[in-house]
């Protein structure tokens, strides 16, 4: 970038003013096509409904992610695994997961393979002892024998179980969205409001934390960077988030941020389901993460403008 | 008698040749061994160059978002765990080398933490910046409808108190950089409020003489807006290039990427033009042709590729590329949008400087204290940013350039001994 000194600060100003808003779009759309290995996916999409994978036989990872009309989640503050059991966290979706950058709300995992051992081991959630039982499970069934036998030369073992979970829930995108047939270069995908609405998510600066190809899941922010969050409602944030990993004092109330792509469709929010409808989310992003005010009707604009970003549910 | 010294000998020679056979090929697999190592390594180095070159860029906005950056953290990370896989497929290797690769990982571990640090203390600040013009407007909308600028302080304290609260959640160990720069912006508060008007007045001097300069602010906003999209443009076609090649190595759908090829490369050296074009009358005119000019290419782009055969079945890459293209044209029209509407901000944005000059013109204070701290409302920002954060980040760059380098001297020494 050519910059001529002699201008000092007016350079500097311009600088920052036009390269803001001349800078590419943060947001990316979802590439049509993911390379898959179609047998594994196959196999995955069969692990992933199976509900034998659960201590009680009761729980697959398809009743916490649900892939119809609950996009991706159980649309439950915190979820339910074996004989009841409730965890502490809202279940994220599972849909665009394969594009955020770790797995977790604190990040724990780093990809989707190591996060699939969790849920079916964790007590609260499908209940194995582990691994090894979930291998003795599958090696019980000939189906699964000789569906594995073809893919895996060393058939039933922990990683493949993971692998081929993994493999199918790459497959699981919602592509096509208005929002992405508007980058894409069609002006009319969405409409005036929603435009307005997606200057004012730049503008206000949600694009600053949410952005990337998942409008969201490509880094980790404090929850109330701008004012204390324990401030809300004067409830206290017992969960410490990323902090629990890493044992940071920074990283105190540290979350991923998550992806806004499927937004509007998954209530409650937040990494403990403590808002129950997006008017809600987006007001305590204002206030907490911008430390602005801003009037009703842009909100609105922005929900509005969440709402292009829903694309196509996959195929199952 | 004889036929028993030449079967000895026959002996001898079969095992020589056996021994040095299997010297060879220790050898050889040594050899393998090591060049093996090395490409990780050269990799390491490529990968860690790009997640630099992306810190760079995410700061001051020539890339838009983290994906790059974190998925060349993840490439980075993958390369580790295959050369240390490596590495460890060989039971002797000396402690010399392990001591280094696990150097090399610490390096590592503590580069993804400084990189996720910077990532989050980026964006804020990015929006402290964004924020910063919102409140400057106000404040000076303010102080010019009242002649003593009272409001102006109030505001500039908030501005700092923002600030200040971003730095409070970022800066936490080195709390004495936000305080010294704010100390000295605070012994200044007295006066603010004259010496911030007269610094605009002297700040709408400097704006007009930019204006006498036009064809400057018109290649500054043309480069502004152009680098990036030139370079989205090359990467297209760079990859449209690689695909012609197949195509004319297979024979198969030429036509269709021919047409689309040049439509991409009209598209650019137009894009091209529009840069170094010193454009007579108005920006927003000459860049309003120019878009449709772009728009009558994109159409014929989108022809070409509905008209390509229609019985040829597209492959995975083939909808990568209309996928990157698409999106690239979608990223060309919106930034043409947003720099006629920048345009016509910027218009404006003149005008009410020099409205401003004109009311504080006459007032009689200190120029040059004034221009003093116009600077370092500016500057402020950028100083915050750089000195922690990209302290930070340049420590633990020199750190892990050191563990790969360490390794890359090693593994040559290593390399050498046992070759010699
Ligand atoms: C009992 C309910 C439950 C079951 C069963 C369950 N999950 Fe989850 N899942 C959750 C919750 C709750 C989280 C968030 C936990 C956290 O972040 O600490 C989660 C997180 C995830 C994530 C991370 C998404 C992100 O954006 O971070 C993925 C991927 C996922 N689950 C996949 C699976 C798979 C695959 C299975 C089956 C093997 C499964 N889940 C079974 C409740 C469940
Ligand atoms: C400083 C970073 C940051 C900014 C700026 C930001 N967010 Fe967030 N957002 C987060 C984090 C972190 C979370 C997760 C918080 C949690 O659950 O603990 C989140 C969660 C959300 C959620 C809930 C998603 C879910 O599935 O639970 C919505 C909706 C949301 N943000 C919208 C917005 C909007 C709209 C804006 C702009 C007005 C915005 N955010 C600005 C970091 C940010």
């Amino acid at each position: 970038m050519r910059v001529k000194t002699k201008y000092g600060a007016l350079t500097t100003f311009l600088f920052l003013i036009i390269h803001t808003a001349f800078a590419l779009e943060p947001i990316e759309p979802i590439p049509l096509v993911q390379d898959v290995d179609p047998s594994k996916v196959a196999l995955g999409k069969r692990l992933y409904f199976d509900q034998k994978l659960s201590s009680d036989g009761s729980i697959s990872c398809a009743s916490c992610h649900d892939l119809d009309s609950k996009y991706g989640t159980d649309l439950l503050p915190v979820s339910t695994g074996v004989a009841n059991a409730k965890g502490t966290r809202n279940s994220p979706t599972v849909l665009n997961s394969a594009l955020n950058f770790r797995q977790f709300w604190d990040g724990r995992a780093d990809t989707l393979q190591e996060q699939a051992i969790e849920p079916l081991t964790n007590p609260v959630e499908m209940g194995l002892e582990s691994m090894q039982q979930a291998v003795a499970i599958l090696s019980a069934d000939n189906d699964y024998v000789s569906q594995f036998a073809q893919i895996y030369a060393d058939g039933i073992t922990p990683t493949n179980i993971t692998e081929a979970i993994a493999e199918f829930e790459k497959t699981l995108m919602t592509v096509n969205s208005p929002f992405d047939q508007y980058l894409r270069g069609d002006a009319n995908a969405i409409s005036a409001v929603q435009k307005r609405g997606y200057q004012l998510f730049k503008s206000y600066g949600c694009t600053a934390c949410h952005q990337g190809v998942n409008v969201g899941g490509n880094m980790f922010q404090k929850f109330g960077v701008l004012k204390d969050i324990n401030l809300r409602d004067a409830q206290q944030q017992v969960d410490l988030g990323r902090y629990q990993v890493t044992k940071n004092e920074w990283d105190k109330h540290v979350f991923k941020v998550p992806s806004l792509r499927l937004a509007v469709k998954t209530p409650p929010y937040f990494h403990d389901g403590s808002a129950a409808t997006i008017e809600d989310a987006v007001n305590t992003m204002i206030e907490f993460q911008l430390g602005r005010e801003v009037p009703v009707e842009d909100r609105d604009a922005i929900i509005d403008f969440l709402s292009s970003l829903v694309g196509d549910l996959p195929e199952i | 008698m004889k036929n028993i010294y030449i079967l000895v000998l026959f002996i001898l020679l079969l095992v020589g040749g056996l021994i040095s056979q299997y010297y060879l090929r220790k050898e050889s697999n040594d050899l393998a061994w090591h060049a093996i190592a090395s490409v990780h390594l050269e990799r390491l180095l490529v990968i860690d160059g790009h997640i630099n070159e992306s810190i760079v860029k995410t700061r001051y906005n020539l890339e838009n978002n983290y994906d790059n950056l974190a998925a060349n953290v993840r490439a980075f990370s993958d390369e580790i765990k295959a050369l240390v896989k490596h590495m460890h497929a060989r039971p002797e290797i000396s402690l010399a080398v392990q001591e280094d690769i696990d150097r090399l990982r610490d390096a590592y571990e503590n580069k993804k933490d400084v990189t996720e640090n910077f990532k989050s203390h980026n964006s804020v600040l990015k929006n402290s910046v964004l924020y910063a013009p919102t409140v400057g407007s106000e404040l000076i909308k303010i102080s010019s409808q009242v002649p003593e600028g009272e409001q102006f302080s109030q505001y500039l304290s908030e501005l700092n108190t923002n600030v200040l609260k971003y730095s409070h959640s970022t800066f936490e160990e080195h709390p004495e950089v936000v305080t010294t720069q704010f100390n000295e912006l605070n012994t200044q508060d007295q006066s603010l409020p004259v010496i911030a008007s007269i610094a605009y007045s002297e700040f709408s001097n400097h704006v007009q003489t930019v204006l006498d300069e036009k064809p400057f602010v018109e290649q500054y906003l043309a480069t502004a807006l152009l680098m990036p999209i030139a370079d989205q443009v090359f990467g297209v076609k760079s990859h449209l290039d690689g695909m012609m090649l197949k195509a004319a190595e297979t024979g198969q759908q030429v036509n269709y990427f021919t047409i689309a090829y040049f439509s991409v490369f009209a598209l650019s050296v137009l894009l091209l033009g529009l840069r170094f074009s010193r454009a007579n009358g108005s920006i927003a005119t000459a860049v309003e042709s120019r878009t449709r000019d772009i728009e009558a290419e994109y159409l014929k782009l989108k022809e070409a590729s509905e008209n390509s055969d229609a019985d040829s079945q597209l492959s995975a890459s083939d909808m990568h590329a209309i996928h990157a293209m698409d999106t690239m044209v979608g990223n060309v029209s919106r930034n043409i949008g947003s720099l006629q509407f920048r345009v016509i901000e910027m218009d404006r944005f003149f005008a009410w400087v020099k409205k401003l000059s004109d009311t504080f013109n006459h007032e009689n204070v200190d120029k040059a204290k004034a221009n003093e701290l116009i600077k370092k409302v500016v500057i402020y920002y950028r100083d915050l940013a750089r000195r922690k954060v990209f302290d930070e980040v340049h420590e633990v760059l020199k750190d892990s350039e050191q563990g790969l380098q360490d390794v890359k001297e090693q593994s040559a020494g290593l390399i050498k001994r046992e070759v010699n």
